[in-house]
């Protein structure tokens, strides 16, 4: 055997690209090997692995001190189930086999993953336990895991619809089920159910914050956290020392939903805390004195020091939570916001569904302003959703408010900021979202610590079913210029422009990026894919058509809707420049990375070079200097799109 | 500026000095010790490894710096090799290993990755047996300790 291969970090990184097939061959081969082979197949174990019965009989028990990740398919969020049940056209066929087959993997996905249990005591290196939701019926397993495990970083637990063994026996059939509730309600829980839930979650709770000092990560998603519990992640001296990121969100269903004509007075918000807290799954005392001894449960609260990532979602109705954690992370560096589904539909129109469909826009449109077809249904949609519209523009004008003072007082090292599932479609209230991270003279003798004054939103962020005003670019220029570094904006954005949805907007336009790198002097990082940049290709390339030319030649070319030459947010762009070299040629910019559609004449063109000669032009040239131009930027990483791509190279 | 490269058997090579800056190793000495016209040895290194090294960096002497893994992913590609890469290391067993013990003690990431990928292709698809003969490995498992392992491993060969 050559020696290199006696090289244990070599072995690895090569075994390391290996399929599971190929790693278990490899682990035959000698006894070094093996040991590394397993290690790599057993570090992380899948969903779909824990079921398959050899895995359970022969191997998990001989190697689960190899195990450092859980992906747990057994808890598979049942609620996208249950919405699945209702329905079936969209899951193919509504047969009666498929509901049964349904209704056995639902059986599955409640039971206890037996095939595992016998193995935990061995299993006591896990170092990451991600599950894709627990129910309450499998939770004792995940305590138990926890026990044996004090030393999880990550742990990930978002949960999912609370179904209990009492509830199975009772659950109707599925055609019952079917008639029963057609639409998108929750299920209902029997009585007596509460309690049971009580007493696992506030098992689990307690564990997650007393008994796992080495936990970085923590997500807890869909638990309903009610006052109580939040005061118990609040003040738990483990998590404060050891935790770096939080993510977490309230499920109010339907409490503290306000009313453009009801909005709160604090009195108010206090009592209705209070409903919520006497109503949802607040942990029980003596429960909790059961599980941590009372001596640990601490009275007094502390900063996080530690706190750098707080994702909070159910924005803004759980902006209550994310007031009382962000008052105590003085050291908070990024911050998610997420609406939940509800909070997000509140806004007329807004459904995943919208940003999957994204049809190619004709020429027509783009003449029209490039905004998005407004049929009759369209029009329609928007009357219906006006008064919804109000709400939930006054919604989150006051909760941004009250985010905006929190922040500015006790989070001053906020300089990153990630939309997700969100709606924040109106001017003002994103603007409002800016302020809060944005550099503002402000009381800072409350501040815990001594923190220092805000620096200035570095980076910003916005995918996954996110919908802004059509002149975000411009408060992002107005309020966070001087610091920012990176601006992405993924590929599911959406933009709102009085009352009417944009979906190929100007506002992610070539002219948008050199407005931000015009303006913000420290930008390193850009990524717009929400939309191709349509350039046009002698724009691209600084040609000037040949105006004294032009008569003999007979041929005029004009220049597309968003080219540079075009007013753009503010943007007269130079037209003896290339946009692209002047991306290329900013100070600090390293990465931008987009989608570009290059527009290239059909017929011949006498244009002026950059040099100032005159020369005619044929499409299949000067796309072969716009493959010349991209290449030779490297820091430009693109996609072209679009007509260029059907051209040959000369 | 021209950098000077020693190898184990004393011969010299003149690179430009972002060429041989493609060695975080490289690229760190020059940085310690400061621009000078004496060679810098590398004594791991014999001439023929070093020049098919030379040539590789001389091709990706554009590429942008490849940083460690962030990730703690275990699992990583191999079918992802350029043409050029594929091209470059069809070499004979020895000199395959050499490179990649190179650019290990050189500190060439993407090289390293190049070599492990290729090494790894060579393994795929091939039987227990195959892989000791191709790397003329000695098998010092039992039978019996052979047939445990594949049978608490079946579940992977499932998947």
């Amino acid at each position: 055997m050559h020696r290199t291969l006696l090289i244990s970090e070599i072995l690895t990184d090569i075994l390391q690209r290996l399929d599971n097939a190929s790693l278990v061959k490899v682990a035959t081969v000698c006894r070094a090997w093996s040991e590394v082979a397993l290690d790599i197949l057993y570090h992380t174990i899948e969903r779909d692995q824990w079921t398959h019965e050899a895995f359970a009989q022969h191997a998990l028990v001989k190697n689960a001190f190899r195990i450092r990740e859980i992906h747990c398919g057994l808890y598979d969020d049942i609620r996208p189930f249950h919405r699945g049940l209702v329905q079936p056209a969209s899951l193919g066929t509504a047969t009666k086999s498929s509901i049964e087959l349904k209704e056995e993997v639902s059986e599955d996905v409640q039971a206890p993953p037996r095939s595992c249990a016998f193995s935990i005591p061995t299993m006591n290196q896990l170092r990451v336990l991600e599950c894709p939701s627990i129910s309450i019926d499998n939770a004792p397993l995940i305590v138990d895991i926890l026990r044996l495990n004090p030393g999880v970083e990550k742990l990930v637990l978002p949960l999912a619809e609370m179904v209990s063994p009492s509830f199975r026996k009772t659950r109707p059939t599925m055609d019952a089920f079917l008639q029963q509730h057609p639409g998108d309600d929750p299920l209902p829980l029997p009585p007596g159910y509460t309690s049971e839930a009580q007493e696992i979650l506030a098992t689990l709770l307690c564990l997650v914050t007393t008994k796992l000092p080495a936990l970085r990560e923590l997500t807890l998603r869909d638990w309903r956290l009610a006052e109580g519990d939040i005061q118990r992640l609040l003040t738990s001296p483990t998590l404060r020392q050891s935790l770096e990121a939080l993510d977490l969100d309230e499920t109010h269903d339907g409490w503290y939903r306000w009313q453009p004509q009801q909005l709160p007075s604090d009195k108010r918000v206090r009592q209705r805390m209070r409903q919520y807290r006497d109503g949802l799954v607040a942990l029980p005392q003596e429960r909790v004195a059961a599980v941590v001894h009372p001596e640990e449960i601490p009275q007094e609260r502390k900063p996080w020091n530690k706190l750098r990532s707080l994702r909070i979602n159910g924005f803004p109705q759980g902006s209550l939570t994310l007031f009382k954690i962000t008052r105590w992370c003085p050291y908070l560096r990024t911050l998610v916001l997420a609406a939940d589904s509800r909070e997000a539909s509140l806004f007329p129109g807004y459904s995943p569904a919208s940003f999957e469909a994204s049809p190619e826009v004709s020429d027509d449109d783009e003449e029209e302003g490039g905004y998005g077809n407004e049929d009759d249904q369209g029009a329609d949609d928007a009357e219906a959703g006006e008064v919804s519209t109000a709400t939930h523009r006054q919604h989150m004008l006051v909760s941004l408010a009250m985010f905006r003072n929190t922040l500015r007082t006790h989070c001053p090292n906020v300089v990153e900021l990630k939309l997700e599932q969100i709606a924040i479609p109106h001017p003002k209230t994103f603007r409002c979202l800016l302020e809060a991270l944005s550099p503002a003279p402000g009381p800072s003798d409350k501040t815990i610590g001594a923190a220092p004054q805000r620096g200035g939103l570095r980076r910003f962020e916005a995918d996954g079913n996110v919908v802004l005003p059509i002149n975000m670019v411009q408060y992002l220029v107005e309020l966070a210029a001087p610091t920012l570094e990176t601006v992405v904006l993924g590929r599911r954005i959406m933009f709102f422009q009085d009352g009417s949805w944009v979906r190929y907007a100007r506002v992610t336009g070539p002219g948008t990026i050199l407005n931000l790198l015009r303006s913000c002097p420290a930008l390193t990082h850009v990524e717009v894919e929400c939309r191709p940049l349509r350039i046009d290709a002698s724009e691209m390339l600084g040609l000037r058509h040949d105006v004294d030319q032009e008569g003999i030649q007979g041929s005029h070319h004009t220049p597309g809707p968003e080219s540079m030459g075009s007013q753009e947010n503010g943007v007269q762009s130079s037209s003896s420049s290339s946009p692209l070299k002047e991306w290329a040629c900013h100070d600090t910019l390293r990465t931008l990375k987009c989608n570009i559609e290059v527009t290239v004449p059909n017929e011949e063109t006498r244009y002026v070079d950059l040099d100032g000669t005159s020369s005619l032009m044929t499409g299949k040239k000067i796309h072969n200097r716009v493959l010349l131009f991209l290449n030779s930027m490297p820091r430009l990483q693109y996609h072209l799109e679009g007509e260029v791509d059907d051209l040959e190279v000369e | 500026m021209p950098i000077t490269l020693l190898s184990l058997d004393d011969v010299q090579f003149k690179v430009d000095k972002e060429v041989a800056e493609r060695s975080i190793l490289i690229k760190n000495m020059i940085e310690d010790v400061g621009e000078s016209d004496a060679p810098i040895p590398l004594p791991n290194v014999s001439s023929s490894v070093l020049k098919k090294v030379i040539e590789y960096c001389e091709h990706h002497r554009n590429d942008p710096v490849q940083t460690q893994d962030e990730t703690d992913d275990p699992r990583k590609r191999s079918n992802d090799i350029e043409e050029w890469d594929m091209k470059f290391m069809m070499v004979d067993q020895e000199m395959l290993f050499e490179i990649i013990l190179a650019a290990n003690y050189l500190d060439i990431k993407p090289l390293l990755d190049v070599g492990c990928k290729t090494v790894a292709n060579i393994i795929k698809g091939k039987t227990p047996e195959e892989i000791r003969k191709v790397f003329n490995i000695v098998n010092d498992f039992t039978p019996e300790e052979e047939a445990q392992i594949k049978k608490e491993n079946e579940w992977a060969e499932d998947r």
